[in-house]
């Protein structure tokens, strides 16, 4: 078997806007403008960023909820960037997403025995009595008592609905869950339950995780790996405790010294200014330039290469 | 919690109809079609509640037969239009794009049309009859079924069940009617009250033009036509089957309200 599950090639996702003029030539959105990771099985591949950088995006379009505009996914050696129909379907088995918000990502009007069951069914796995006792046992793998089978979304509190739309996801014994964001809607009491529960899931299903995140304690308490993305492009990637301990990029650093710290009050905080560029007219050159602190001529025309330090870490930056 | 008497009275009427179309089903206290020339207009007496007509027909007997009539063409109309209303509606809103444009306009041309008139077209082509004027009722209500069902759509689509539900690969049919219906059902059985309604009152419309029910099967708005002539001499006539027209089409349409602010109530 191959030690990269996922592999991602030069992706890009355009969004075409709406034209204001008839004879206007299109715009597009770029949400994601070329961007390439591998990920290895069985680790937790970190992708952070501020809102509206498209790491959603990124995530959605690995499960094939939208088309990519170019580039490539590879997963287990097979390019699925295109497939439909049929392989597509059997792909999603072992493809799949938890959302953001559990208030909208389970159904209002089913029961949560319906909700676990529908995987299987839509797969036509096993008979009906089969898949209710897989849907109660999948309920007291995570804690709950198989009386909740029969309660509606609604009756439950925020944490227990996320912990229900995990369990969805893993009802088809997926390989490759795309975690998007799935603690940030959640009481900061309640996160580290759902962390932990995904972290004991992954070593008693063999699951690999893409978890995407802004929060970078959340990022780095999960990942195995971070990569850092910025209006559509991945800036920096390295593991997890080299990026956490020694970021390099100036848009790394700033993120980093915004985690506000006990034990050392004096800590310098880098406060960029201004918003992040509208992904429509992204900046020629180095995305960040707009931003950053340490702008150079060079930054303004020439986008950086990424360049390599110890093993594992690279950063997009001209700086190095 | 507050009672709800839109919910109550419209509820209340309809059990009285439907209760009332069942007896007669059964039994009416004289034959709906047999004539008696010697007690032709008589007015509301202890024999004839509501009196006979030109023919000397008991119109309590009448007006009970054609309730049977009123309830068949609301429940079969309505039924046609929900069922196409709602797939046209569902496929609209959830597919979007060219597909949407392309139904929904046809649907605006339909909604353009005149319901009476295009009955006028659709029963000169085919011929006068219940069966034709019920077709024509019901092709003419699918277009509100399917602009509300579209707007449910549009705006479930995107809320992340559905994306979940495509994740795990279930198809575009089961999305629609498994996953999303369950979510816009409400405001499509309100409108299927009220348009329950509306087919009474389009199929009254029709009779009275001497376009629906053929005589001698009694029906209410064909009642309305032949008393109109006498309307001087016998005004019950035309009176009592008016009275039942009213009354079902406030039962619905309060029973469509009142089931909206229950929806709206329970929603939350």
């Amino acid at each position: 078997m191959d030690k990269y599950i996922l592999e991602i090639k030069d992706l890009k996702k355009y969004y075409k806007l709406p034209r204001k003029k008839i004879f206007e030539s299109p715009k597009f959105l770029k949400a994601v403008n070329g961007v390439s990771f591998k990920v290895e099985r069985g680790e937790t591949f970190g992708l952070v960023g501020e809102s509206g950088c498209g790491k959603s995006t990124v995530g959605q379009t690995i499960v094939r909820l939208h088309n990519s505009t170019e580039g490539n996914i590879i997963f287990n050696g097979r390019d699925i960037t295109n497939i439909s129909g049929k392989p597509l379907k059997e792909l999603r088995k072992d493809l799949q997403i938890i959302f953001q918000d559990p208030y909208s990502s389970l159904n209002p009007k089913k029961k949560i025995g319906w909700i676990l069951e529908e995987p299987l069914k839509v797969h036509k796995i096993s008979g009906s009595s089969e898949r209710k006792s897989r849907v109660l046992s999948m309920l007291e793998k995570a804690g709950f008592d198989k009386s909740f089978a029969s309660r509606y979304p609604g009756e439950l509190s925020g944490g227990q609905r996320q912990r229900i739309a995990i369990l969805v996801s893993l009802m088809l014994n997926p390989e490759l869950i795309i975690a998007d964001e799935p603690v940030s809607a959640l009481d900061v009491s309640v996160q580290s339950q759902i962390l932990n529960l995904m972290k004991d899931l992954q070593k008693d299903m063999n699951l690999t995780y893409i978890f995407i995140s802004h929060d970078l304690n959340v990022i780095y308490y999960m990942s195995d790996k971070i990569a850092v993305m910025y209006l559509g492009e991945i800036v920096e990637y390295g593991d997890s405790e080299s990026v956490y301990k020694n970021p390099k990029h100036p848009y790394t650093v700033s993120l980093f010294s915004a985690i506000p710290d006990l034990d050392n009050k004096d800590k310098k905080r880098i406060i960029l200014s201004g918003d992040i560029p509208d992904p429509v007219n992204p900046p020629q050159g180095c995305p960040f330039y707009t931003r950053c602190p340490y702008v150079m001529d060079k930054c303004k025309t020439v986008k950086p290469e990424s360049k390599n330090f110890e093993k594992n870490h690279t950063v997009k930056c001209h700086l190095y | 919690m507050k009672k709800n008497f839109n919910l109550i009275f419209g509820l209340s009427v309809i059990i009285f109809l439907f209760v009332f179309m069942f007896i007669s089903l059964f039994h009416t206290p004289y034959s709906p079609t047999e004539m008696n020339i010697r007690e032709r207009m008589q007015p509301p007496s202890a024999e004839h509640i509501f009196g006979t007509d030109q023919f000397g027909r008991d119109i309590l007997s009448r007006v009970m037969e054609g309730s049977q009539t009123a309830f068949f063409v609301g429940f079969v109309a309505v039924s046609i239009g929900l069922i196409f209303g709602t797939f046209l509606g569902a496929v609209s809103g959830y597919f979007g794009g060219i597909t949407d444009e392309i139904i929904m306009r046809i649907m605006d041309a339909m909604l353009a049309f005149p319901v009476i008139l295009f009955a006028l077209m659709f029963v000169s082509v085919f011929g006068v009859g219940i069966k034709n004027t019920i077709i024509a009722i019901g092709i003419m209500s699918v277009p509100s079924f399917a602009r509300i069902t579209r707007s449910g759509y549009i705006q479930h689509k995107q809320f992340d069940y559905v994306k979940s539900a495509k994740a795990m690969g279930a198809g575009p049919l089961r999305i629609m009617f498994l996953h999303i219906l369950p979510n816009v059902i409400s405001p499509i059985i309100v409108a299927a009250s009220m348009g329950f309604s509306t087919a009474v009152l389009s199929e009254a419309g029709l009779s009275y033009l001497g376009l629906g029910v053929l005589p001698p099967s009694p029906s209410w708005g064909r009642m309305l036509n032949e008393s109109q002539i006498y309307i001087s001499k016998a005004p019950w006539f035309a009176i009592i089957p008016g009275i039942f027209i009213t009354l079902t089409v406030l039962g619905f349409n309060f029973f469509g309200d009142g089931l909206r602010e229950y929806a709206d109530n329970t929603e939350k």
